[in-house]
């Protein structure tokens, strides 16, 4: 009922709709006037010849009658129209002054990551809740024919009320519920819903109001840019009212944590998992020394929703400040508990670590240990791949013989180099396991249960094989072609690029350079990063590639700069080629190897560079399929694209972190996002709302996305009062802004309408209009002549000659 | 009302005409003493010279003269002007007296030769009882409204000057019509009589509304003499209308008295007795004042 009158009052108070219903209602003393004319009765009339007389003499007054009395009937319901836009229902409804009543009233609140941040050491509360208390009591000092708008200001900008409603007790129901997100806030985004809202209702502006609640993080307004086209817009449309800067808090925060492997696989040496975990830290408006610890925790998801996740590794470290520092980060590596691990593996449905076919997505917890103004970006989380072990099928030419007695064939020198510990020890498990397959032979049946495989004699590969390792490929594996230590001309350059579907060109002869001088070789290009997928190589990686001599090698050229990337690069001339290169196939990729596996072609298989290149890359490629596929510094109010991996993936799931990890979560408590497709593949239909781990549904089959908050967003600093001010002044002029008194923010609002209010005097003149119509009406119908022709005769004119005639000849007749 | 007429041709010698049979009042100077004294009985000589009047009665059968504002009940105006006429008809024939009836509108569109003869009477009221002003086909074929009423308008000017070249001898003449003419039409027209030293009588018949314009809701007025439509708020023109209309009545009753006429303004909502004998007696004595 409630409603339904707030929706009745909602219609009258829509200016626009009451000025417009007036509008159309000039048409109503319109059409009336066209039907009086139409409706004329037919009256003989003898004596016409004088009424076209005293009509051709009275025809401009006549006329100009009729026209006046039309205007003043259209005014009317023009008046009235206006009046009614305006405050008017309201006004009447108070049974008050009419001064302050009928306003729209526009409240933008801040409910960013920063209004979480609290308002004091001493302080429980959080701005936020002292911005929700201001726009409560505002909303309690309205009155109730004022209308209320809403917005949340937190990226994106979001509408709760609009257009406005007179329903102040929903909205106050709307704002006890709300709890500030975990985004930056957008309060331009806002503004600008605002001004589109107030230009369809077009409400005059002295009785419009934008009131802005917020913090004023850093980047909340364009402070230090000159003038903003929406503020300028909305000046013209409303008064602005903005909270004054919330006090400037410290605050320390984990800005970011990254696994240094995006798959863990079991040490070769040890056969222990551990994971490599950067952590970095931020703190702002604190610059003393002191220290911040950091407790990281690997969690490993139960197997079902409900189930909490157990912890299976911890580690602590902590990070000293310099004075000054503001930035700093830790190098950590927590090791997996292995009693945790396989409890975890024995409940049914857990997880299948260890298996050749299947990981284990596992979550990196970084958590400050400490309590600061802002807990909420104290907390990060990152996901790896944990794996016992991966298997790599060498192919190779098995029924051919040793070359020489001494030399060390391709494929030992490949199995040396992926399982070293095998090798040389009996087999355990955990790490590389190799196995091999004849590559006249190989098919998909052959390489079942293959993680990689590495093609020796890819001269040897049929149709089967190749289609077989496009398959491994586009499935997230990896496959490495290495060139046969045959130098005669062969045609699997030229096949590779189009079995794999890959623009590049392979010379169909390896370039041989000068046989008769043995230590006149190429170089490696020892400059530049490593890829990602070899980023744990990086701080040695120049020193690695110092001593690798290449003396074949096929000459690789990418026809366009994205076809592919040159992981090892050779100095020919004064050009680099590309010794290592890469190409993305499916979820996984190609890593072509442009030499050989032989001392002839090249010294590799013998420098240091071989067993890591080989095992991060490996890890790197099958970790990068095997994790999101998209950036790793997901944050929350984003949307983003899901690679390939995520088909079939229908919706997200939300699964808190932190301490919320051991609590039992109900059905309510689920946050969902359904997936749409869109031209740049899936993705989440509404930004992501809270930070956490959202799970694929219904099948996660390890697809989980690791959601943080943006660091930047959890700056605690506020923007200085008297910049503020300035710029305000300088954008909307002075006139048209000024402080939100939140203590009463009803009286900001009620001086800026006094003056303003046309309502009432509309009214008053329709009112004046409406007897000046009856009068206009009375007089112009000449109802005073007909009242005495049916009183008696006239005294003038026709009837009063009569008159006279007649005393005449009573005159006569005495 | 015997012997009242006044001739034009007073002062000439009279001859003598027929016996009457006296009646109180009439003047004893006529008693014919010898008829007294052979049969012991009052008679008076007439003589040709006093009875020798010629009435014209002139009716106006415009097509105004067709309105009636009750429909009903009342009487149109060329109703109330053909019952005057008649009986004007009837007064002059009873003593003797030639009466020629002519209807005009436009111009003179119908006569009777001016005749005493006992039936002349009776051929008068058939003449006049036989115009319908509204649809009268037999008077003007080519001048009916798509209404079917009339849509001959009154011209006086043509009318008198037709008159004028048919009277040879000083008439009495008697206009009965609206006059919804111009004022200067009826000064010519009356000026020629009166040089002609014609006697003439101004019956003015109007109907009630005509004199108090009493319609108030928005009509379509139509002219009964072809003036078109107006569509108009008659409640707004009414003051307009009767100053208009009273200015052309004051026209009309200056003009008649400027040649002494006799005038009257009859409305068609009240009996035509007493107004119409008021007048003859007044007429009567302002003869009687003149001859003295």
């Amino acid at each position: 009922m409630t409603q339904t009158l707030a929706q009745v009052g909602g219609f009258f108070a829509n200016g626009a709709a009451l000025a417009m219903a007036g509008a159309a209602a000039i048409a109503i003393p319109v059409v009336i006037h066209l039907l009086t004319r139409l409706q004329r009765r037919p009256q003989a009339w003898g004596a016409m010849r004088f009424v076209i007389e005293a009509f051709r003499r009275h025809r401009t007054r006549l006329r100009l009658e009729q026209w006046l009395l039309l205007l003043v009937r259209c005014l009317i319901p023009l008046l009235l129209g206006l009046a009614l836009a305006g405050p008017l229902i309201a006004g009447l409804g108070d049974g008050v002054g009419t001064d302050a009543s009928g306003r729209v009233v526009c409240i933008i609140i801040d409910d960013s990551l920063s209004t979480r941040a609290l308002e004091s050491d001493d302080a429980d509360s959080a701005r936020f809740e002292k911005l929700r208390a201001a726009a409560v009591k505002l909303i309690d000092e309205l009155k109730p024919s004022d209308r209320v708008a809403l917005w949340r200001a937190a990226t994106p900008a979001k509408a709760m009320f609009a257009p406005p409603t007179l329903d102040h007790a929903a909205v106050k129901r709307d704002l006890k519920t709300l709890e500030p997100r975990f985004a930056r806030g957008d309060i331009n985004g806002a503004l600008t819903l605002a001004s589109a809202m107030l230009k369809q209702v077009d409400t005059p502006r002295d009785r419009a109001f934008v009131v802005v609640l917020s913090d004023l993080a850093p980047d909340t307004l364009p402070i230090d840019k000159a003038g903003d086209p929406t503020l300028t817009r909305l000046q013209r449309q409303a008064h602005l009212l903005v909270t004054k800067p919330a006090a400037t808090r410290s605050n320390v925060q984990v800005t970011a944590v990254a696994s240094r492997r995006r798959m863990v696989t079991p040490s070769a040496a040890t056969g222990a998992l551990s994971v490599p975990v950067r952590v970095a830290l931020r703190r702002f408006q604190s610059d003393d020394e002191r220290t911040s610890k950091v407790d990281l925790e690997l969690v490993a998801r139960g197997p079902g929703r409900k189930t909490p996740g157990q912890v299976i590794g911890k580690h602590s470290g902590t990070m000293t400040w310099q004075k000054g520092q503001n930035n700093g980060s830790l190098n950590m590596e927590v090791s997996v508990d292995p009693q945790a691990l396989a409890d975890l593996a024995s409940r049914r449905g857990g997880p299948n670590v260890g298996s050749a076919g299947g990981g284990r997505t596992v979550s990196v917890v970084a958590r400050l240990a400490e309590d600061d103004a802002l807990p909420a970006d104290n907390l990060r989380i990152a996901t790896v791949e944990l794996r016992h072990r991966l298997t790599v099928g060498i192919v190779d030419d098995i029924d051919a013989p040793a070359t020489g007695d001494t030399a060390i064939p391709s494929r030992r020198w490949m199995s040396f180099a992926l399982s070293p510990r095998a090798a040389l020890e009996a087999r355990q498990p955990g790490g590389v396991e190799v196995a091999e397959a004849s590559a006249a032979l190989l098919d998909g049946k052959a390489m079942a249960g293959w993680d990689a495989a590495v093609i020796l004699r890819p001269d040897l590969l049929t149709d089967d094989g190749w289609a077989a390792l496009r398959t491994l490929a586009e499935e997230g594996g990896l496959v490495v072609f290495t060139a046969p230590p045959d130098t005669a001309a062969a045609q699997w350059p030229g096949l590779l690029p189009t079995k794999f579907n890959l623009d590049w060109t392979i010379a169909g002869e390896p370039r041989v350079l000068d046989e008769n001088d043995p230590l006149k070789v190429w170089s490696l290009k020892t400059d530049g990063d490593p890829p990602t997928e070899l980023a744990l190589l990086a701080p040695d990686f120049e020193a690695l590639r110092v001593p690798i001599r290449v003396n074949r090698r096929f000459d690789v050229t990418f026809r366009t700069p994205d076809a592919g990337q040159a992981w090892l690069a050779v100095r020919d001339g004064n050009e680099s080629k590309p010794l290592l290169a890469y190409g993305r196939v499916g979820q996984g990729g190609v890593l072509l190897l442009a030499t050989a596996i032989d001392l002839d072609w090249t010294n590799l298989p013998t420098k240091p560079l071989f067993v890591p290149l080989l095992h991060e890359s490996l890890r790197g490629v099958l970790g990068g399929a095997r994790s999101s596929g998209v950036d790793d510094r997901l944050i929350c109010g984003r949307q983003p694209a899901l690679g390939p991996r995520w088909a079939g993936v229908q919706q997200l799931v939300h699964e808190p972190i932190g301490d919320d990890t051991k609590v039992k979560r109900s059905k309510r408590d689920a946050k969902q996002v359904l997936l749409r497709l869109t031209d740049a593949g899936l993705e989440p239909a509404t930004p992501l709302p809270a930070p956490g781990l959202w799970v694929a549904a219904p099948q996660s089959n390890g697809r989980v996305l690791a959601v943080n908050v943006d660091d930047f967003d959890g700056d605690t600093r506020t923007l200085n009062e008297n910049s503020v001010a300035e710029w305000l002044d300088a954008t909307v002029s002075a006139d048209n802004w000024r402080w939100l008194d939140t203590e009463q923010p009803g009286q900001s609002l009620a001086s800026h309408v006094a003056s303003a209010n046309v309502g009432w005097p509309l009214l008053w003149a329709v009112l004046v209009l409406l007897l000046l119509e009856l009068c206009l009406a009375r007089w112009f119908s000449h109802a005073h002549a007909g009242a005495r022709a049916s009183a008696g005769p006239a005294v003038s004119g026709a009837a009063g000659f009569v008159q006279q005639a007649a005393q005449r000849a009573a005159e006569s007749k005495s | 009302m015997t012997g009242m007429h006044r001739s034009p041709f007073f002062g000439y010698s009279v001859e003598f005409a027929q016996h009457r049979q006296y009646a109180p009042g009439d003047d004893i100077r006529h008693l014919d003493w010898k008829v007294f004294g052979r049969s012991d009985k009052l008679y008076l000589k007439q003589y040709q010279k006093e009875t020798n009047l010629r009435l014209l009665v002139l009716v106006d059968t415009s097509g105004s003269m067709a309105y009636s504002s009750n429909k009903v009940k009342g009487w149109r105006k060329y109703d109330y002007a053909a019952t005057l006429a008649a009986t004007l008809a009837h007064l002059a024939l009873r003593q003797q007296d030639r009466v020629a009836l002519v209807l005009f509108a436009d111009q003179v569109r119908k006569s009777t030769r001016l005749s005493n003869a006992r039936d002349h009477w009776r051929q008068i009221v058939e003449i006049l009882s036989s115009v319908r002003p509204e649809d009268d086909q037999a008077l003007v074929e080519d001048d009916v409204s798509e209404a079917g009423l009339s849509t001959r308008m009154t011209n006086l000017g043509r009318t008198f000057e037709q008159m004028v070249a048919k009277l040879t001898r000083r008439s009495v003449i008697v206009m009965i019509s609206d006059l919804f003419d111009d004022p200067q039409a009826l000064q010519k027209g009356l000026a020629r009589f009166r040089h002609r030293r014609h006697d003439v009588m101004i019956l003015q018949t109007l109907d009630p509304a005509e004199l108090t314009f009493p319609f108030r809701s928005p009509s379509e007025f139509f002219g009964l003499e072809g003036e078109g439509k107006l569509p108009l708020d008659p409640a707004a023109l009414r003051d307009a209308y009767l100053e208009v209309f009273g200015a052309h009545l004051r026209d009309v009753q200056n003009v008649t008295q400027k040649f002494g006429f006799d005038y009257l303004m009859l409305d068609t909502a009240q009996s035509l007795g007493p107004p119409l004998s008021r007048f003859l007696a007044h007429r009567a004595a302002a003869a009687d004042r003149k001859k003295m």
